[in-house]
This record gives structure tokens, sequence and C-alpha cells, in this order.
């Protein structure tokens, strides 16, 4: 039962989502324009933003089940509301891609397949690097303070665009990790039929709509990023709809289409910062058409407007508090003294320097995918279909959307570190000109001569083997520990998931701990597992003058140090085995006693150890800090021997 | 292993060079309808990028085997 109300949990907020998006789109009279679906999809996405930014005004007060419950409860009324009041359930599925026994019967049939293993493995522990470093610890922490905060320094991931990170609080306050990775799976199916109405305004018929939806959910970063708590599909539904809307008000730009646009590319801009270069690069392909037409340029000027106000809550907070608009990336651009923050992760992963490999990058970046770390497409399906799709496609069409994808590469290249991943949101439009692709060519080989049918039909039964493996792979890996057949310390010690989680000592000391009492973690990241609340700051009260600045931060006395975990209630010290292997030094307030700590705990006996990490008695600990000559003049900021560093931080 | 990379790509052209001969390949082309040429095009650009593919990330894949305990 509890595992059926942890699915409910992203069903209903996405019901919730609906009232107050079909509130905002009913009202701009666009029935002629979009379809009944498209318009359901795009009350969902403008909804969803509606939804999250009350999600962030409700929780900078009060964060909580309760506060959540009551924001859902009065959203869904709403909806429930606008249902009876204005939608025809037969009207949307009448334009829905229908099911038959043709291709779209297969297609639609591996759809299903895909979200219900990706379904069933979010009930797995939450293994993934990115869901242990932030996205459940900054909720669970969030939670355990009772309200949504930031905190300069902490992370950088706190400043993120709010929309996708809102969500997931909210789905983390009503059903825990399991929601929110289940709400993932939901983002993710809900993008890939978003792709498969952009592909039906490509000329794609009904069944390889449904194709169009199966590349998207069939890539391996598709399978791999599913049943984790990420905010990478929301980003990518985001991006579909925002093409979707721009392709309407390309068609007629007037008031309402600008409207549209800009509200759902303001929201896609609020998902993260990829998508505002997503909606720059579809901007500068409309560009040409609004400096030529004086009608188009007031519409064009108007979705501007609507896209910076959708804007202003997050940069206008970013800026006060971290004097960056866009925090964390570009800072150097806001302070002579300002560092990039991912610098040491462009230097581990190089970006491309030479025109020789930019030249090469359409093939390396599909088919030799281990130049590039992260996560990766599998069989190149994008590279095989997508030139049959251009080839076929309006002239006119395909030089729009392939102009949207080159700027995107570009971007791409000269902004961001060089991880695949980041092409996400250019999953929805390459998919549906891939589908076209597959469409004009299996329309071609109907007509052909039966051995080339035969050798069709084999080689791309071929490449769907290929690209099951991934999903068989992964469906071994997690549905194991999903069903309960693998225990979770079993699961999360595997080898791809060993160094991220430290499950088995962070369960050990969490037992252990008293309501109070506190640890001190010398890891490479902060950890889900270890309660963050917990935590002895990382962020002393002196570091904000010098944070992502070029200026060092000042050591740490010994003496003051031994003080603080006696006047703390620090119980324990916990210590990564591979302490100082992460290539993002910056992103976390991390290493702060590194220096400090390491050379005392080697010669101290751990009382626990599993294969990841070790734990220490903090009063060993402190005893052996006094023992360490005090320095001569310590700075400034430790003279105060009053100063209080484990208060609640939310309450400064 | 990242230098070896760069490798698989040239001999995934020479694989797909020696199963198909170009001048024999562009003759057939010619007496095909537009129908048959797309699937005949389809299928040699889908052969030769799956090829390419699977000879560039062998190493990956064996290492991903060796994960699984399928190889030693």
């Amino acid at each position: 039962l509890i595992a059926v109300l942890k699915f409910c949990v992203p069903v209903l907020m996405f019901f919730a989502a609906y009232g107050p998006g079909t509130v905002l789109v009913s009202r701009l009279g666009l029935r002629d324009q979009l379809s009944p679906p498209e318009h359901v999809a795009m009350a969902l996405l403008s909804g969803s933003f509606v939804l999250a930014m009350g999600v962030w005004a409700v929780g900078t007060v009060r964060y909580d089940v309760i506060s959540m419950t009551g924001l859902v409860v009065i959203a869904a009324g709403l909806s429930l509301w606008q249902i009876k009041s204005r939608v025809s359930l037969g009207e949307i599925i009448r334009g829905c891609p229908r099911i038959s026994l043709t291709p779209s019967w297969v297609f639609a049939a591996a759809c299903l397949v895909l979200v219900v293993i990706a379904v069933v493995g979010s009930y797995a522990p939450p293994s993934d690097h990115d869901t242990l470093r932030y996205h459940l610890t900054l909720s669970k922490r969030d939670l355990a303070w009772g309200r949504i905060t930031t905190i300069f320094g902490w992370s950088v991931y706190e400043y993120l665009p709010p929309l996708g990170t809102m969500l997931n609080r909210l789905a983390y306050a009503l059903g825990g990790a399991e929601s929110s990775q289940i709400l993932n799976v939901l983002w993710q199916l809900f993008g890939a039929l978003m792709t498969a109405l952009l592909a039906r305004r490509l000329g794609v018929n009904t069944g390889f709509a449904w194709a169009a939806c199966l590349l998207v959910l069939g890539q391996r970063v598709s399978i791999n990023l599913s049943s984790v708590a990420s905010i990478d599909f929301m980003l990518m539904a985001y991006a579909a709809g925002a093409t979707l809307a721009a392709f309407v008000f390309a068609r007629s730009a007037n008031v309402p289409t600008a409207l549209l646009f800009g509200l759902v590319g303001g929201a896609l801009a609020n998902v993260k910062h990829h998508g505002l270069l997503y909606l720059a690069c579809i901007a500068l392909v409309l560009l040409p058409v609004a400096l030529r037409r004086a009608d188009f340029r007031r519409a064009y000027l108007m979705v501007g407007a609507v896209v910076v106000l959708a804007l202003l809550p997050w940069t206008v907070r970013n800026l006060m508090e971290t004097g960056n608009p866009v925090f964390p990336a570009l800072h150097p651009l806001f302070g002579p003294e300002n560092v990039n923050i991912f610098s040491s992760f462009f230097a581990v992963n190089p970006p491309l320097r030479d025109v020789e490999s930019l030249l090469r990058l359409p093939w390396d970046m599909f088919v030799n995918q281990q130049r590039f770390d992260g996560l990766q497409f599998g069989v190149p399906f994008f590279l095989i279909l997508a030139p049959f799709g251009f080839l076929l496609l309006d002239r006119r069409l395909g030089l729009a959307i392939g102009s949207i994808i080159v700027l995107y590469v570009i971007g791409w290249v000269l902004a961001m570190p060089p991880l695949l991943r980041f092409f996400i949101p250019l999953f929805p439009i390459l998919s549906a000109v891939s589908a076209r692709g597959a469409q004009d060519v299996f329309g071609a080989a109907s007509q052909s001569n039966r051995p080339v049918r035969i050798i069709l039909f084999t080689v791309v039964l071929s490449l769907v083997s290929m690209q099951s493996m991934f999903l068989g792979a992964t469906a071994k890996r997690r549905l194991p520990a999903a069903l309960g057949y693998v225990s979770t310390v079993a699961y999360l010690e595997s080898r791809p998931f060993k160094w991220q989680n430290h499950v088995r000592a962070c369960s050990w000391m969490m037992e252990r701990l008293q309501p109070g009492e506190r640890y001190l973690a010398l890891f490479n990241d902060p950890n889900y597992y270890c309660h963050p609340a917990k935590a002895f700051p990382q962020l002393l009260p002196g570091d904000s003058a010098v944070l992502y600045t070029r200026s060092p931060r000042p050591p740490v006395p010994a003496t003051w140090l031994a003080g603080r975990l006696r006047s703390c209630h620090v119980k324990y010290v916990i210590k990564s085995i591979n302490l100082g292997a992460d290539a993002e030094i910056l992103t976390f307030a991390k290493h702060r006693y590194d220096a400090l700590l390491t050379p005392i705990l080697e010669n101290i006996e751990p009382l626990y150890s599993s294969p990841a990490s070790h734990v220490y008695d903090a009063r060993v600990v402190g005893a052996a800090l006094r023992r360490i000559a005090v320095p001569a003049k310590p700075p400034e900021i430790f003279k105060r021997a009053r100063m209080q560093i484990c208060d609640d931080p939310s309450s400064n | 292993l990242y230098h070896r990379r760069s490798r698989p790509a040239l001999s995934a052209r020479r694989v797909t060079a020696g199963t198909a001969n170009p001048k024999a390949f562009v003759t057939a082309m010619r007496n095909f309808d537009r129908n048959t040429k797309i699937a005949v095009a389809f299928i040699v650009w889908s052969m030769f990028v799956s090829v390419s593919f699977v000879v560039s990330n062998v190493d990956h894949f064996v290492l991903k085997l060796a994960e699984y305990g399928i190889l030693p």
C-alpha cells in the first residue's frame, strides 16, 4: 500500500499542475492553434511552473508534509473544477497518437516496457551520483530544518534555477526518495509524449510518433537516468514544449501565441541553465524574421518580456545572495576575483580545443562516445536516422531545426563541461526528425523488393537488440534491489555506486547518534545516507567573504576545532577512503578540515570500517588535536571564542 | 586507454570498406527505383555507423561484461 501511495504522489502532482495551467492556457484562446493533447500538455507545463513557484513561496516559510499537502490539495481542487468545466476527455483521446496493429503497437508496447522497468526500478534505494549529492540531500536537509533555504557556500546547486528542484522537494516531502524518483520517470514519459506531439507537427504519422517517443525513452542515458531524482527530463519536456510553442508562434505571431511561447520558454529557462541556452538558440533562429517584419518583431519582444518576467524571482534571488544572477554559471564575469567554479571539472574533462575535434564532433559524439565523460546514448539511432529525416523534411523547417541543433552544440562546446548528458534538451527535436526519417525509410522499404525488406528488418532488429542490452544491464542491477531480492547494502556497495554512498558506515553512525549529536564528515561530497542536517558545518563564518574567489580560506587552528567538536556535541568523525578523488572541489562546502585531520586520523584506530569509509571517535580526535601546537597568530575569525557555528544555519 | 580509443574509428572505416565495393555499389544503385535507393542507402549507412560504433566501443563493452562477471 505504501508503495502504491508513493506512486500516487507524483501522479497527484501532475494532476495538481493541470488546474492552474489550464486557467492560464485556456485564457489565451488557442483552441485553433493547438490540438487538444497539445493544449493539455501546455497546461501541464505552465501549471507545473506555477506549482513549483508555489512550493518555493510556501516552503520558504514552512516546508513540511502539512504545508506541502495543503498546497497540492488546493491545486488539485482547482484541477477538479477545471476538468468538470472545460475538458472533454473524448476530444483528448481522439487527438492522441492511436495504437493499431501496425508498427505503432510494437513501439507503444516497447515504451510501456521501458516505463514499467523505470517505475519499478524507482523503488530501489537511491544510488545515482547527483541524486545522492544534492537532489535528495538538499530536500532532506530542508525538510529537517522545516523550511526551504539557501546558504551561500553550502552548495552551488542550491542556486540552480528553481522549477525542477522545487518539484523534487514537493515529491520528497510527500513521498520520500521513491516518489522523487518516480516523478523523474513520469517527467521522462511526459517529455517523450511531448516529443510524439512534436513529431506529429513534422508530418509524422501516429505510428511513427510512438517511434519518436521510443527514441527518447530508449536512449542509454534515458535508461540509466530514469529511476533517479533528477531535473534533466523536466528540462527535456520543457524543451519539447518550447519548441512546439515556437512552431505555433512562428506560424502566427500574435499576443496569445507570444504569451504562450514566453510562458513555456520562461519555464524552460527556470529548469536548468541549459534551458536558457536552448531558448536562446530558438530566439536566434527566429531573429531574422523579427528583424524583417515589424508585426513579428512586436510579438517577439513580448516573448522576451514574458521570459524576463518569469526569470526575475530566480535571478534577483541569486543576484542578491551571490552577486551573480545566473550563479553558479559564468561566475568569473561577475567579479575580478571570482573563479570558474567548474574549472577543475573542465580540467578533468577537457573541452574541444582544436578545429579537427570540432569537425569530428558530430561523428565522435555518437560513435566514439567514450571520448566524453558522463552518460551516453548507446546505439547511435539519431546519427543513423536523423540524416534521412533532414533530407526528406521541408527545407525551411529542416534548416530551422538544424540551426537550433548547431547553435546548441556550439554553446555546449564553448560553455559546458563536455558531457553528452547535456544534449538531453535536443532529444525531442532529434527524435522527432529521426522518427520522420524512419517513417520515410520504412515507407520506401515497404514499396521496395523483398530481399531489401528482409535485410532492413535484420539491421533494425540487430540495432534494437544491441540497445536492449543496455536496458537489460540497468534492469539486472536495479530491479532485484527494488523488489527486495538484493539487500540495500549489497546493492549500494556494488562497483558503480561504491564510492558515492557510504551506506554501511552512515547507517551505523545514524543509528547511534542521539538527538543533538553530530558527526564531522571528511567526504568528497555530502551524502544522502549521512543526514545532512546532523553534519558539523564545513562552512565557517569567515568563509563567505572569500568563497569562489582566488583568496584562500583561513586555515583552521587545531585547538579551535577541538573546542568546537566538544561544544557542538560531535560524536563521530567519518572519513572516505578515497578522500580527495573528486573533480568538483568548489561545488560544496567540503575539504575544510582535510589538511588538519587526515594526518591525525592515520594514527587513530577506527571505531567502524566499511569498504568505502572509516568512522572514528570524535573525543579521541579532539584529544589528538589538542596535542598539536597552537599557531602564534590564529586568523581573526578564530579568536572569537564564543563564535557559534552549530546553530541551525537556516535561522541565520 | 584514452589514446587507444582514437584508433578504432579508422579500423571501422577499413572494416566497412572491406565489406562493400564502392564502384559496384554505385552502379547497382543507379538501376534501383527511388524507394529501393532510400532503403539501400539506409542499410549501408546504418551498418557503417553501427559497425563503427561497436569497433570504437569494444574496450568499453569488454570492461562492462567483466564488471558483470560474464568475462573474466
